[in-house]
């Protein structure tokens, strides 16, 4: 994660993701430093409180419980957010191609 | 997670009886063993916060896991794209139990699995050495997994089988001291044959086995070929290197490059950027380096190449004639065999057989997926009709190299039930797509929904056969893992102000006639790069000259119809 210092200062509101150690999956900054797993969990940060919530990140590194954690903008939509960025929204939403085995059965 | 397992209690695995593959010996299995416990206990130390995220990346990787955008990713090796029917069985196993029961094949002939978690990696590992496989270098800056011509020990116009070679680049080069922290990564390709199947001139190291007069095996060796942000094709270095002095000639090439190669710039530290501006010094610097090396080190013996050589020897073929009466009536019998016959199978060169490419393409699917059940089915297919042996191919296909004609139909039956039966080999929708923003962290866009896309609008087999052969290759950003440089019709996702865009290339190729696209003009828009496809073909359509191929055609009319058509203001 880039440290505070170089980071571009945040103009929109801001989420945090990153992977959970363990298995790899997607999680977001919850409220209190802990990480779920839906982005409507997820605590908004206005951009003056970035910073703070990077902070949160980063500790969630430290503490061995996430990997890869960074910053992400978002727009309240009816008060939820969504990622601003394509790329953001993929991985909130999971891949946009079927994700499961090819959809075939095999002849009895 | 298990405890150390030691390896003398291993059963050996148990090959089918007749599958041609390499051969770990109980140095091998050790050695393997001895990695898994390494690694195991890294990961455990991970887990247990013991070590950093800075400090397991390398390690991680190493072993050949990635973190991508949903997961970790783990991507397996499948030296030079050869399995044998065991082995597909546990990848199917390994899907199935630990990720979402499907794998996808990648272009440089290895698996993925795309949700892997972390703490199963060690159990995953254990499952791999069980049917001697591992995921070692299939990341990192090293030599990765080498291609080979997936018709290798069964092509008619094959002068020499490849595999022995790659086989001893695999042992050279795995774990190879001086060679594991090179500028970057580095990537061999090796062909035995006339016809190049393997994209030579866009490797790093390129070789072609040749025979000379007096029946000696020798290689023509070529270097600096390389897509992503820079392509580049290879320029052939040296026309002959005895049997003998391969490997020190290999050993002479990576220790220029490993010596002079930008460590500066990860965008220029590629070799074919030194190649590049090297110029012919390269090849003078190369056999300085091989001049002074002692030979009597690297020589490869006989004995040693006889001995792998014999891992490789041909199946037990009976004696049949070509063309059974079975296999014609079949033919004549049914029209959507036939169909699939004219695109799936290859002329053997043993009387009687053939070799059978199972697409991995269906129309609307995703290239290079096949689950759980698919892998097991073409894993029985195998045992049954081809001697327990399966090829990845670089264009995300399998191959069952050795096929009796006479039961091709039987091979089809079995294909089709198992919904792999899809006879476009070849064609249009035979699509090489990376994994993209749909699973890669470093991609820009979307690749797999990009192929769907002009898959479904090109379903029409009669209209896949009146284009004729026509590579499309997708690449979700610049590092072109889909080799859309080298596609007759090559497409690029990036990203253009937050919104997919794709750039379109025209006239690669990664073949003999090996070329590098020229870009059309400015990209299309997700919803638009169908259309811009489909403007290309009829472009083609209506200039081809008789027998022509699209890229015959690109090359005699050039850029200009096809701006013109594409951009021309309404």
């Amino acid at each position: 994660m880039s440290s505070p210092a170089k980071a571009k200062p945040a103009t929109a509101p801001m989420v945090f993701t990153a992977n959970r150690l363990r298995d790899g999956r997607v999680v977001w900054l919850a409220g209190a430093g802990a990480w779920a797993e839906t982005i409507a969990e997820a605590h908004v940060f206005p951009p003056a409180e970035a910073a703070a919530g990077q902070a949160l990140a980063q500790a969630g590194e430290r503490a061995q419980q996430v990997v890869g954690a960074y910053g992400v903008e978002v727009a309240l939509q009816a008060g939820r957010p969504e990622p601003v960025k394509f790329r953001e929204r993929l991985r909130v939403q999971g891949p946009s191609v079927d994700a499961e085995p090819p959809a075939y059965r095999l002849a009895s | 997670m298990n405890a150390y397992v030691d390896v003398t209690a291993l059963p050996a695995p148990a090959y089918p009886p007749h599958a041609r593959t390499y051969r770990y010996d109980e140095v091998d299995r050790e050695f393997l063993q001895e990695r898994i416990a390494e690694f195991s206990g890294q990961v455990e130390r991970r887990l247990a916060g013991a070590l950093t995220e800075d400090e397991f990346k390398p390690l991680r990787l190493m072993n050949g896991l990635y973190l991508q955008l949903h997961a970790y990713m783990y991507r397996i090796a499948i030296p030079y794209g050869i399995l044998n029917a065991t082995q597909l069985r546990q990848l199917a196993m390994i899907a199935r139990r630990w990720d979402r029961g499907f794998g996808h094949f990648t272009t440089r002939q290895n698996i993925q699995f795309n949700w892997t978690r972390l703490e199963d990696v060690p159990d995953i590992m254990r499952a791999l050495a069980d049917v001697d496989m591992h995921a070692i270098q299939t990341s990192g800056n090293c030599i990765r997994n080498t291609t080979t011509d997936e018709y290798a020990g069964a092509s008619p116009d094959e002068v020499a089988d490849p595999r022995v070679y790659a086989e001893i680049i695999r042992q050279w080069s795995t774990l190879h001291p001086e060679f594991t922290w090179l500028p970057r990564k580095f990537k061999i390709a090796i062909t035995g044959a006339p016809h190049d199947r393997v994209a030579l001139q866009a490797h790093d190291v390129g070789v072609v086995v040749r025979k000379n007069a007096a029946g000696e095996t020798g290689f023509e060796v070529w270097a600096g070929g390389g897509l992503g942000r820079t392509p580049v094709l290879a320029r052939k270095i040296r026309d002959w290197v005895g049997e003998d002095e391969f490997l020190a000639y290999l050993e002479a090439v990576l220790r220029v490059y490993n010596a002079l190669g930008n460590r500066d710039n990860i965008y220029k530290a590629r070799i074919k950027i030194l190649v590049r501006d090297l110029g012919d010094e390269f090849a003078e610097r190369v056999e300085a380096e091989f001049a002074r090396l002692p030979k009597r080190k690297y020589r490869l013996d006989p004995e040693i190449v006889d001995q792998i050589a014999s891992h490789f020897a041909p199946p037990p073929f009976a004696a049949l004639p070509d063309n059974p009466q079975a296999y014609a009536q079949a033919l004549d019998g049914n029209a959507e065999f036939a169909a699939w016959a004219k695109q799936s199978v290859r002329a053997h060169k043993a009387p009687g057989y053939a070799s059978v490419t199972i697409s991995l393409k269906p129309i609307g699917g995703i290239p290079g997926d096949a689950s759980a059940e698919q892998m097991e089915a073409v894993a029985t297919l195998a045992e049954r009709h081809s001697f327990g042996e399966i090829r990845v191919t670089h264009v995300q296909n399998l191959v069952l190299p050795h096929v009796r004609q006479e039961d091709l139909l039987a091979v089809w039956d079995g294909l089709r039930a198992a919904g792999l039966a899809t006879p476009n080999i070849g064609l249009i929708s035979d699509i090489i797509a990376c994994p993209g923003m749909d699973y890669c962290a470093l991609a820009t866009a979307r690749s797999i929904p990009v192929a769907q896309m002009i898959s479904e609008r090109f379903a029409s087999l009669d209209r896949q056969l009146d284009i004729g052969e026509c590579f499309i290759n997708i690449s979700g950003c610049i590092n072109a893992c889909g080799h859309h440089h080298v596609g007759h019709i090559g497409i690029l996702g990036v990203d253009k102000r937050g919104a997919e865009s794709y750039q379109i290339t025209l006239g690669g190729s990664a073949t003999n006639d090996a070329a590098i696209g020229e870009l059309v003009g400015p990209g299309f828009a997700y919803d638009a790069v169908t259309d811009a496809v489909e403007t290309i073909l009829r472009t083609y359509v209506a200039h081809r000259a008789a027998g022509e191929r699209f890229v015959d055609t690109y090359r005699r009319i050039g850029l200009a119809p096809f701006k013109e058509a594409l951009y021309a203001v309404a």
